[in-house]
Order: C-alpha cells, then sequence, then structure tokens
C-alpha cells in the first residue's frame, strides 16, 4: 500500500490521541486499592483506611437521615471546616465490604461531599478526614429499616 | 461505550456547586438474579476524576458501596461562568463513560 500525505497524517494523529489518552489515564488515576476494598470487617478496612495510624476526634460533620427507610440509597453528606483537607473517607461500619469510598480533593475543593451509598443495617456511618496535620475521624448512626445489599 | 454522565455547574456567591449523575449498574457481585438464583456479576465504578478546566481537582476511589446510579455533589471554591467541568469514570471491567459542562452564573 502507498502511503500517501494524507495517510500519513491520519495515523500520526491516532496515535498521537492513543498517547494522550493513556497518558491522562496514568497521570489521573492513581492506583485503586483493591486490597482496601476487599476487606469484610470493619477492624479490617479501617486498618486498611487509617494504615494503623489512630485518627483523633475531629471536626467534622456527617449529614445522613436518622432513618433511612431504603437501605440501597443513603444520602450521606461529609463535611468539615478543618484546613488543609487532603481526603474524605467513608466506611460504614456493618456493610459486608464496610470499605464505601475515599474522595481526595485540593484546595480549591470545599470539603463537602455528597453522595448516596448502600447500607445492608442499621449501623454507623465513619468518615475519616486526612488533613495536612493528620487523620480525623467522626461517626454518625443511621437506622435502616429496608436494607439495601450492599 | 462511553457512557454520558449527568452534570451540572452552577456559579452562585463565588462558589461553582457540582452536582453529577452517572447511569450505572454497581453490581456487587453478591446480588442473585432473582428468576435464575444465578450471581450477578460484580460491575461497578472505580475511579471518578474531576477536571476543572485543565486542571484535575477532585479524585475518587469507589467500592461496591455507592448506590446504583450514583449521584455525587461538590463544591469548588471561585471558578468562573463558561468554565468547563468535566466527570470521568472508570469501572472495574475497564468501560468508562464522561461527561461536560459550563458553569453557569445564578
Amino acid at each position: 500500500m502507498k502511503i500517501t500525505r494524507r495517510h500519513a497524517l491520519k495515523v500520526g494523529s491516532i496515535g498521537a490521541i492513543i498517547g494522550t489518552i493513556t497518558g491522562f489515564t496514568k497521570t489521573v488515576f492513581a492506583e485503586w486499592p483493591a486490597a482496601a476494598f476487599d476487606t469484610t470487617t470493619y477492624d479490617d478496612s479501617f486498618a486498611a483506611v487509617t494504615n494503623g495510624v489512630g485518627p483523633k476526634e475531629g471536626d467534622i460533620t456527617i449529614k445522613a437521615p436518622e432513618i433511612a427507610s431504603n437501605g440501597a440509597t443513603v444520602p450521606v453528606t461529609v463535611s468539615t471546616t478543618m484546613a488543609g483537607v487532603k481526603s474524605i473517607s467513608v466506611l460504614v461500619e456493618n456493610n459486608p465490604r464496610p470499605y464505601i469510598a475515599t474522595f481526595f480533593i485540593n484546595e480549591n475543593i470545599e470539603a463537602t461531599i455528597t453522595t448516596r451509598m448502600k447500607m445492608r443495617e442499621t449501623s454507623n456511618i465513619v468518615a475519616i478526614v486526612e488533613t495536612a496535620s493528620g487523620k480525623f475521624i467522626a461517626k454518625q448512626s443511621v437506622k435502616v429499616t429496608a436494607g439495601g445489599c450492599a | 461505550m462511553d457512557k454520558k454522565v449527568k452534570i451540572r455547574a452552577t456559579l452562585k456567591d463565588g462558589v461553582t456547586t457540582v452536582k453529577a449523575l452517572m447511569t450505572h449498574p454497581m453490581e456487587t457481585g453478591a446480588r442473585k438474579d432473582k428468576e435464575s438464583g444465578e450471581l450477578v456479576p460484580a460491575e461497578y465504578i472505580q475511579e471518578v476524576t474531576v477536571n476543572h478546566n485543565d486542571a484535575v481537582v477532585l479524585n475518587a476511589n469507589w467500592g461496591t458501596g455507592i448506590s446504583k446510579n450514583p449521584y455525587l455533589s461538590f463544591k469548588i471554591k471561585g471558578g468562573a461562568a463558561g468554565d468547563t467541568i468535566m466527570l470521568t469514570w472508570k469501572d472495574n471491567l475497564g468501560e468508562s463513560g464522561s461527561g461536560e459542562t459550563n458553569v453557569k452564573q445564578k
């Protein structure tokens, strides 16, 4: 096959696009911590999230319903007024896989995250906030009347 | 293959509020199909990234505990009308989705 200029340009640009996409994925996504998410007891999850460093009580607000009628979607807002927040992690003590999520934010984001999560049964929601000065923890109990498979 | 993300960003009093809704089953791998009685294979979003113009402002690692059709809301300090906000997700099967919006002044 004869390679024309148009053809060469086309192939070149596709290569460039692929390069950009893979480069983007590498820089943006940190390694997804499979081992931490696979933990099946709260103690293991807690250890995986905190790396064994015992968090202190912190100025963290967990906004969640006192009673959740549907455990499949429990709206939760975690916020803190502490400065220099690096990440916000959420755990549910009594879920079959207690580690729910971690959100990494920078100084341009207000330390307030809202999402919806699953809860198998009545449990404490645990928020662990990492700031420049260490790790902090807060808990909030939620009564679940109809569990969502988590 | 790329699945759309519904995303909105509104600027009010110097703060941009971003609200995003993803379409995803978020299967844990532990649920049984009601008819066949077989386990439904795990399919859930693992990584979420949000860009404000060219800068990454939020990264998230998710497990199976996030609800089906995940919702995420957060606030960006500052921002200007017309700024681009883009959310990208990637799941355990390697599928991905994204959504983009421009900040609107309220």
